[in-house]
């Protein structure tokens, strides 16, 4: 058995549910992220992954349980203070600002640290040494760069706001498979900068390569959660995630989950 | 010449109207119908500063952005904010709009006021043409106002949020910004703006309580001859409404100004429907 990271989390969701209106999806889910680790969050399409990303940045009401970002509990704080406290959320679907160039949509994603322009200005040539393409094309509109830079620039959006933690929601969707690669690289970096990561993938084997931890997610219910340096066998994951888990391995991963 | 410069006063007027327009617009992706209506409480609210309280010119425009701010504060707390469905907000600012009329004719009576202008009323000869000073004041603040809101929503990081916001509301709560907080501000803003306007606009127009009304259609003509959210838009569109209706009047009778112009807006609908400054964007499903 191997031990959780010394220190604690940098986000810490407990018993979370959420849902649209009358409509609950997500009952009883519990994720832990570590600064400078990556828990990737697994599950098939309608398993609850974007609601419960969604239900951890406030986009949507938490009906049940706690979301606590930084030691702090912010599971009724508004979105926007959420942000102000370390937490980050690339979207699924390159949501960046289609109007605005390049540049305007980094400088927006430095909002909440209050610095001038020119200052968020220069500081978005750190997003440009880790994805030059962006740095070349500074002065274009968003709406006019390919699928793959739109979805750097929205990693680098949410950068410029040195979040500790980042929510990730399927950044390697839609992408060409080089491009694929390249994005996945950079997310994977993003831990050696002290960021704790919740990537959300239907990329099993991609992004179970560089995570530290692995939930996965089916009907709405945390189905399996462990340290992947626990999970000796991959078909058990496998299993997992195309739903023909078996009693004793889902209990087993469960019993080192989050508690 | 003399009727150009009477279309371009007036056509600033109205692009002065649709500015406050797109002010709110573009922070909130609201139509604020009752816009005009606090450019008419400004005029109102400068009169008695200036005529009844005989303050200094200063003083009048202070007082006048103050409360033509705190009358859009409650408007956006009584009839935005709690609107969950943006299609209810036309019944709601119509609303708003029809309550200020009512409170307007209660206050202030029916009858036009007659706002003294700071520059004074002495005619002047300009290109050819005859000019009273307000005239060139209107002008002149319509194109200012275009230059500085463009100029700031560029610049300034709030300003970026501001069009952040317009374009996609939950991508700017996720980049921190306080939307609530931003459209209310927005909002304040766009009346202390209505406010300030009345020193320009009431001695051209006199302070009356119908004058909401006849504004509000001609502002919204010119935001969707110039396109929603268009700043340029508004000042291309304003002035050409403005001069569109004056050279209709002069020459084709006082009956065919509004028909004209509507006849332009037709025109300008057919071959660019999103309006002359906006790009129409395809829609994706």
């Amino acid at each position: 058995m191997t031990a959780e990271p010394s220190g604690e989390p940098v986000l810490r969701v407990r018993d979370l549910g959420t849902g649209y209106g009358d409509l609950r999806v997500v009952w009883d889910v519990s994720i832990d992220v570590w600064p400078g680790e990556m828990t990737v969050l697994l599950g098939r399409n309608g398993a609850g992954k974007t609601s419960t990303l969604r239900a951890v940045t406030g986009l949507n009401k938490a009906v049940a349980g706690s979301v606590e970002l930084a030691g702090a509990d912010v599971t009724r704080a508004a979105v926007h203070q959420r942000v102000r406290g370390g937490l980050g959320y690339v979207q699924e679907g390159k949501r960046v600002f289609h109007k605005q160039t390049v540049e305007q949509n980094l400088i927006l994603g430095g909002y909440t640290r209050g610095m001038s322009r020119s200052a968020l200005r220069a500081e978005a040539g750190s997003v440009y040494e880790v994805f030059p393409v962006l740095g070349e094309k500074r002065g274009l509109l968003a709406g006019s760069l390919s699928g793959g830079q739109q979805q750097m620039l929205a990693i680098g959006q949410a950068l410029m706001a040195r979040p500790k933690v980042l929510l990730l929601d399927e950044p390697s969707g839609g992408l060409a498979p080089v491009v694929m690669g390249e994005v996945m690289r950079q997310v994977a970096r993003l831990k050696e900068r002290g960021i704790g990561v919740l990537l959300v993938e239907q990329a099993l084997e991609a992004s179970v390569r560089v995570a530290d931890h692995v939930v996965v997610l089916d009907m709405g219910r945390v189905l399996f959660s462990a340290r992947k340096d626990e999970i000796d066998d991959l078909s058990v994951l496998r299993e997992a995630y195309f739903g023909k888990v078996s009693g004793g391995s889902s209990d087993a991963g469960k019993s080192s989950g989050p508690t | 010449m003399t009727i150009i410069w009477g279309g371009l006063a007036l056509g600033a007027v109205y692009a002065l109207v649709a500015i406050g327009y797109n002010i709110v617009f573009i922070s909130s992706n609201t139509f604020n119908f009752a816009q005009a209506q606090l450019m008419m409480v400004g005029t109102f609210v400068t009169y008695t500063g200036l005529v009844t309280f005989h303050l200094p010119v200063f003083a009048a425009v202070l007082l006048a952005m103050a409360a033509v701010a705190v009358v859009a504060s409650i408007e956006e707390r009584v009839a935005i904010r709690p609107v969950a469905d943006p299609s209810a907000l036309l019944v709601t600012t119509l609303g708003a709009a029809v309550l200020l009329n009512g409170l307007s004719q209660l206050t202030w009576g029916t009858q036009p006021l007659s706002v003294p202008f700071f520059a004074g009323d002495r005619v002047l000869g300009l290109l050819g043409g005859r000019v009273y000073p307000v005239e060139l004041a209107l002008v002149a603040v319509a194109i200012a106002a275009v230059l500085i809101f463009t100029l700031l929503s560029r610049r300034l990081v709030t300003g970026l949020a501001l069009l952040a916001m317009a374009e996609d509301r939950e991508a700017a709560m996720l980049r921190g910004i306080n939307v609530r907080r931003m459209a209310f501000w927005a909002f304040a803003a766009s009346g202390a703006f209505a406010g300030l306007l009345g020193v320009f606009v009431g001695p051209k127009t006199f302070a009356v309580a119908t004058l909401g009304a006849s504004l509000a259609l001609k502002g919204f003509v010119v935001v969707a001859i110039g396109g929603f959210g268009s700043m340029p838009g508004t000042l291309v569109g304003g002035l050409a409404v403005g001069l569109v209706e004056a050279v209709a009047a002069r020459y084709l009778g006082s009956e065919y100004a509004l028909i004209s112009v509507f006849a332009v807006l037709l025109l300008i609908l057919l071959v660019r429907p999103s309006g002359l400054f906006v790009r129409a964007q395809e829609r994706t499903v």
